[in-house]
């Protein structure tokens, strides 16, 4: 590929945002929606499953901390892929009819970024828990109120987790090519498509929507820096 | 009746013990629980707080046993005071109100409430103050005042002085002789000064058990402790404390600092008729103020500024021909300094 190409593409890219075309905005949004719905998901099972991990003792514990930290590294495809034979029309869930759809694609990216979010809002967690733990205690929490503290204390933590599960969906590529099978106007999302333009050697529109997809990663770490009222 | 009842109570860690066999019961005067570090004072005072459950035998709080099923009612009536204070995120206010607010106490009141626990530990315009961010002895006297306004029955203390300058600690500790008029006050120290005038109890604990107790004036264990204890304020220098005490300064070789109180056993200390060239840290000079003959020990008392006992034998006490009012040098190692 020639530098002349490349270059070519980065001013189409520039034209296609600056002229907030339509298709390159849909495909964000889905984007976004899609990996907003999934972190939404794994935020709701992922919060009071960490704190139950951090806050309760019981056999079994260490196995399930275990296990999800080995889930961190799982393959987006081998994931899609058995997600996909569940949810195919023939498969067993086939009749939530959740293939080729943006929920279909969030709850794949949900049960894809769980083990991280889990893993590392139990880290944030268990940080914390050492100085909360005995001081809410003694000032007469409840077990759910230590929870709080220790929640509320270990916000840093848990919001660098939640935005990185965000970021790790908005970014993964295998789930969202199996289960949403990149089909216009309906699943396609940023990374589909940017792999879909690039086969086709629509430059312009990949480098567009691979800025966009920084863009959006870098803008919400920078959120994060804010929420946590850190130097920005 | 007593508040606190403590049947052959053990506490393990990983199998091993850190409390073994803990028989007392605590009425309504202030107790003292004082011993080493590692003696199981801690344990002690987290297990009466509710926040660590014995391994073996029963604890009974005002006549009811205390099983998982009290014990956040407990954990509302008694409220432990740590030897580090820790906080929440946020200001002194947050940190004072927080035992109120789980409490369900209304706005108005808790705003009282912080005002009044402020006044208490002197620190009238500190409420906005972001708490970790206050020195030592504010953080403690917050934590002090963070207890104290849930009015609880009883209020444990972990060594809370501990490395606090003497202006904290008399502060700190003219308010818990206060606090000791109004609920049940358990504090472990190593101050035995402290103890003194909080307590009207002590228990002395060694290896996870009770090996003395009674009045704190009384008691063996601190008598025994008050031969050659002496405390001042440490300072560390290249890695050597140096404590300052009356006219001398003690070298120690625990990094401490701030009032701490030191011990060197009568028996850790030499005697020589001139100074000597010696390994040890501290070396002094001054004059044989007493003598006095035990079971053919000799335990002598030199003013170098302090009055150290030491003592020697009977034979060594001979040879040497040693006389009251004589001139003599004492020294010590400052690993022989024990601090309490």
């Amino acid at each position: 590929m020639s530098w002349g190409t490349i270059s070519e593409g980065l001013a189409e890219a520039v034209r296609l945002i600056l002229s907030l075309d339509p298709t390159v905005i849909s495909i964000t949004l889905r984007s976004i929606e899609t990996a907003g719905f999934a972190t939404f998901l794994a935020s709701i099972i992922g919060i009071p499953l960490s704190l139950v991990l951090t806050m309760k003792n019981f056999p079994g514990r260490g196995t399930i901390k275990f296990l999800f930290n080995s889930l961190v590294g799982i393959p987006t495809v081998t994931l899609g892929l058995v997600l996909y034979m569940l949810l195919s029309r023939t498969g067993p869930l086939g009749h939530l009819k959740l293939l080729y759809s943006v929920q279909g694609m969030a709850i794949g990216q949900a049960m894809l970024i769980l083990p991280i979010s889990v893993t590392f809002i139990v880290s944030a967690l268990e940080s914390k828990m050492g100085e909360v733990n005995d001081l809410a205690r003694t000032l007469g929490a409840s077990e759910t109120q230590v929870a709080l503290a220790v929640l509320r204390e270990s916000f840093n933590g848990v919001s660098l987790a939640i935005i990185s599960s965000f970021n790790r969906a908005f970014a993964e590529l295998g789930i969202a090519t199996m289960l949403g099978a990149n089909i216009t106007d309906l699943t396609r999302v940023l990374t589909t498509a940017i792999a879909l333009e690039t086969n086709k050697g629509q430059f312009g529109l990949s480098f567009a929507l691979s800025l966009i997809l920084i863009s959006v990663v870098l803008l919400m770490n920078y959120l994060i820096r804010v929420l946590q009222g850190g130097e920005t | 009746m007593s508040i606190f009842e403590i049947k052959g109570l053990v506490r393990e860690y990983d199998g091993e013990p850190a409390l073994k066999n803990i028989n007392i019961n605590i009425g309504a005067q202030a107790l003292g629980v004082i011993g080493k570090s590692g003696s199981g004072k801690t344990t002690l005072l987290k297990i009466l707080a509710g926040l660590l459950t014995p391994s073996q035998g029963k604890l009974s709080f005002n006549g009811t046993e205390v099983t998982p099923a009290v014990l956040l009612d407990l954990r509302r009536r008694v409220t432990m005071v740590f030897q580090t204070p820790q906080f929440l995120n946020g200001t002194v206010r947050t940190n004072l109100s927080y035992g109120l607010r789980i409490r369900g106490v209304s706005d108005e009141e808790i705003k009282r409430k912080v005002s009044d626990a402020l006044d208490l530990v002197s620190l009238e315009a500190y409420g906005e103050r972001y708490a970790r961010n206050l020195s030592g002895g504010e953080q403690q006297r917050v934590a002090l005042a963070r207890a104290l306004i849930l009015d609880p029955e009883v209020l444990l203390l972990d060594e809370p002085t501990s490395n606090l300058d003497p202006v904290n600690v008399s502060l700190i500790t003219d308010i818990l002789v206060q606090e000791s008029e109004k609920r049940l006050v358990v504090i472990s120290t190593h101050d035995l000064d402290q103890v003194k005038r909080i307590a009207k109890h002590v228990i002395f604990l060694e290896e996870g058990i009770i090996t003395e107790q009674g009045d704190p004036y009384k008691l063996d264990s601190v008598n025994r402790f008050t031969e050659n204890v002496y405390t001042g304020i440490s300072n560390v220098e290249k890695g050597v404390s140096q404590v300052h005490v009356g006219d001398i300064i003690i070298r120690t070789s625990s990094p401490l600092t701030g009032r701490i109180s030191l011990h060197v056993r009568p028996q850790d200390i030499i005697i020589s008729k001139g100074w000597i060239e010696t390994s040890a840290r501290n070396q002094f000079r001054g004059l044989i103020t007493g003598v006095n003959e035990r079971d053919g020990i000799v335990m002598i008392d030199i003013d170098v500024g302090e009055v150290f006992t030491v003592q020697i034998t009977r034979r060594s006490f001979n040879e040497m021909s040693l006389k009251l009012g004589e001139p003599v040098n004492i020294s010590f190692k400052a690993s022989s300094v024990l601090p309490l």
